[in-house]
């Protein structure tokens, strides 16, 4: 079997890539894309963090064997940067092959003649090459292992989610079509099959949480992270999706209490638990690999966190939430459910002050401390089944549209913001993109470095 | 201790050179720090006192909040504290005043745990 791996660009990496290698003349072009990595399982990762043009006839030029090549100043500039930026080296060009493309001959041969130098001057960091039909890829990258990784897949994120492989392929985790025939009318039996492969984590299993589980178990989702330190309390009877009140009197974790939901409307569901903080460095990992992340828990440090793996392993998720706030005299002063799409460039917590830093603060300390300094401690905030799955609905029906390609891409994605009393109004919020921000900008310290750098988390 | 934390300590040592600047780990990655001795000024009776704070292992992008100083500090006008330095707090187990006060700066990126102290230190002076 040949050992794979994966490449993850964001959509404007991807579409500026795409432009440079199809512009419309047939002919053959090239690039290098510069990428952080990291593993999962057997499975190298590359994350594209910079993209760079072979400029025609003076960096992608006539080869000596093949048609053309890229010219070997350009090849060192590149892999040097590399090497000092401790980022994966893949050259690019592209056939123009449609839906399966390959390497030739003379481009395997060029790959040997040349790798195993590029492979010492990258100090151990892969180096490969990619080769782009219209709508497929195929990789050849070397590790310092001395094993050699086709393509698994390229996942492009953005609004919507696409991928390519080297050539169309059925799932190997079909799933029995007759139990999603109503849905499988909808986005047809490629993407079921697409659901059932997806690796989604869920952070909170809360009231919010729990309903995500349910809905993307009956979608078909078969593969789950779940993420809670929690247990079922009588007061969560009222609304964690399948909580018993034998759950509260057992102190039953919440992540169970998922799991048995999801089993419940999928049996053959594959379900990891996790009873922990996600601002744990050791929890934060299990959320790297995952395809789609849904953040249902409100504290600070899991929004540091989740927006970090968003951008630092290119990873698309959703941060949702529903609030009611009363006012003083205990009238309602807004009711409101909040999704939050998150996409590398497209949307970030950090510099959109969406994560308060002295709350930070705060949460980093004991109860005692926060009792003694005059916070408060965990007094709970009101919360109610039905709102709850207004957020929990949007952010499963915007992950289906998007993931699955249903609908078009978009330039912006909006922070969506429904409010339903004391007066219902929608408010779309256009996040903003602060050029130097160190979580989202892709020239900032996090920017695809995947496990080039740390994570925000704390011990544990 | 995250090495983002230990780097602050390490830059507050610098910046309160012929201080004792004693770092306790808080068992998150993050430490709990006391400054000693401080230089308040006639303000302020005593006109000494020690600084004591937590850096979050989420630090820069926690704030360090809020600063404490010790409980026997009063000032020379005899004018009691007001919000947001309110007395009666401990830190460590010792009596000490708490002052809270919000950074906007971390967003930015450019608030250290050694500008937080030193802009505490100017904010006691700027006391009316």
């Amino acid at each position: 079997m040949t050992a794979t791996c994966q490449i993850r660009i964001s959509r404007a990496h991807y579409d500026g890539l795409v432009g440079a290698l199809f512009p419309g003349d047939a002919d053959e072009h090239g690039a290098v894309l510069l990428a952080g990595v990291s593993q999962d399982g057997e499975q190298p990762v590359l994350h594209v963090r910079e993209v760079h043009i072979a400029h025609d006839g003076v960096d992608y030029v006539e080869g000596k064997i093949g048609y053309r090549a890229l010219n070997p100043p350009f090849i060192h500039r590149m892999i040097t940067r590399a090497r000092d930026e401790k980022l994966a080296y893949v050259a690019v060009h592209n056939h123009g092959t449609d839906t399966s493309v390959g390497f030739s001959g003379i481009d395997l041969d060029s790959h040997e003649r040349g790798y195993p130098a590029l492979l010492q001057i990258g100090r151990g960091m892969p180096v490969g090459a990619l080769v782009m039909g219209h709508r497929a890829a195929q990789a050849d990258v070397w590790t310092s292992t001395a094993t050699r990784y086709a393509l698994d897949r390229i996942v492009v994120v953005g609004g919507t989610i696409k991928q390519l492989t080297p050539s169309p392929r059925t799932s190997s985790a079909a799933p029995p079509m007759e139990s999603f025939d109503r849905q499988v009318r909808m986005f047809g039996r490629a993407g079921q099959a697409r659901l059932a492969d997806c690796r989604v984590a869920i952070v909170g299993l809360g009231g919010i949480g729990s309903l995500v589980a349910e809905y993307l178990a009956r979608l078909g989702v078969k593969s789950f992270v779940l993420i809670d330190p929690d247990t079922v309390e009588s007061s969560n009877l009222s609304r964690v999706a399948g909580a018993l009140a034998s759950d509260a009197e057992n102190h039953t974790p919440k992540v169970e209490v998922a799991r048995r939901v999801i089993l419940q409307g999928n049996p053959d569901a594959d379900v990891i638990t996790v009873q922990d903080d996600v601002a744990k460095q050791s929890v934060a990992r299990r959320l790297t690999a995952a395809d789609y992340v849904f953040l249902a828990a409100d504290s600070m440090r899991a929004r540091l966190v989740f927006n970090a793996i968003t951008h630092q392993y290119l990873v698309p998720g959703v941060q949702l939430g529903s609030k009611i706030r009363m006012a003083p005299d205990g009238t309602l002063a807004d009711v409101m459910s909040a999704n939050r799409p998150i996409r590398p460039g497209l949307g970030c917590l950090w510099c959109n002050q969406l994560i308060d830093p002295t709350d930070l603060a705060i949460e980093a300390k004991s109860d005692d401390e926060r009792r003694a300094q005059a916070y408060g401690v965990a007094e709970p905030n009101p919360s109610v089944i039905a709102l709850n799955a207004i957020a929990a609905a949007h952010a499963v029906n915007d992950f289906m549209l998007d993931y699955l390609g249903l609908r078009d891409e978009q330039a912006t994605l909006l922070f969506e913001h429904l409010h339903f009393a004391p007066r219902r109004k929608t408010t779309l919020v256009e996040p903003r993109r602060d050029e130097g921000c160190s979580e989202c900008s892709s020239t900032g310290q996090r920017y695809a470095r995947a496990d080039g750098v740390g994570l925000p988390t704390v011990d544990g | 201790m995250k090495v983002e934390v230990s780097t602050a300590i390490a830059e507050l040592r610098r910046q309160f050179e012929g201080a004792n600047v004693i770092a306790s780990e808080d068992g998150q990655g993050g430490a709990h720090v006391v400054i000693e001795p401080i230089e308040l000024g006639p303000r302020f009776t005593p006109s000494t006192t020690w600084f004591g704070f937590q850096i979050p292992a989420q630090y820069p992008y926690a704030d360090i909040y809020p600063v404490f100083m010790g409980g026997e500090v009063s000032r020379s006008d005899h004018n009691a504290f007001s919000a947001p330095v309110t007395p009666g707090h401990a830190f460590q187990g010792r009596p000490a005043i708490q002052i809270s006060r919000r950074s906007a700066a971390v967003q930015s990126g450019s608030q250290t745990a050694t500008s937080k102290v030193l802009k505490i230190l100017s904010f006691l002076q700027s006391l009316p």
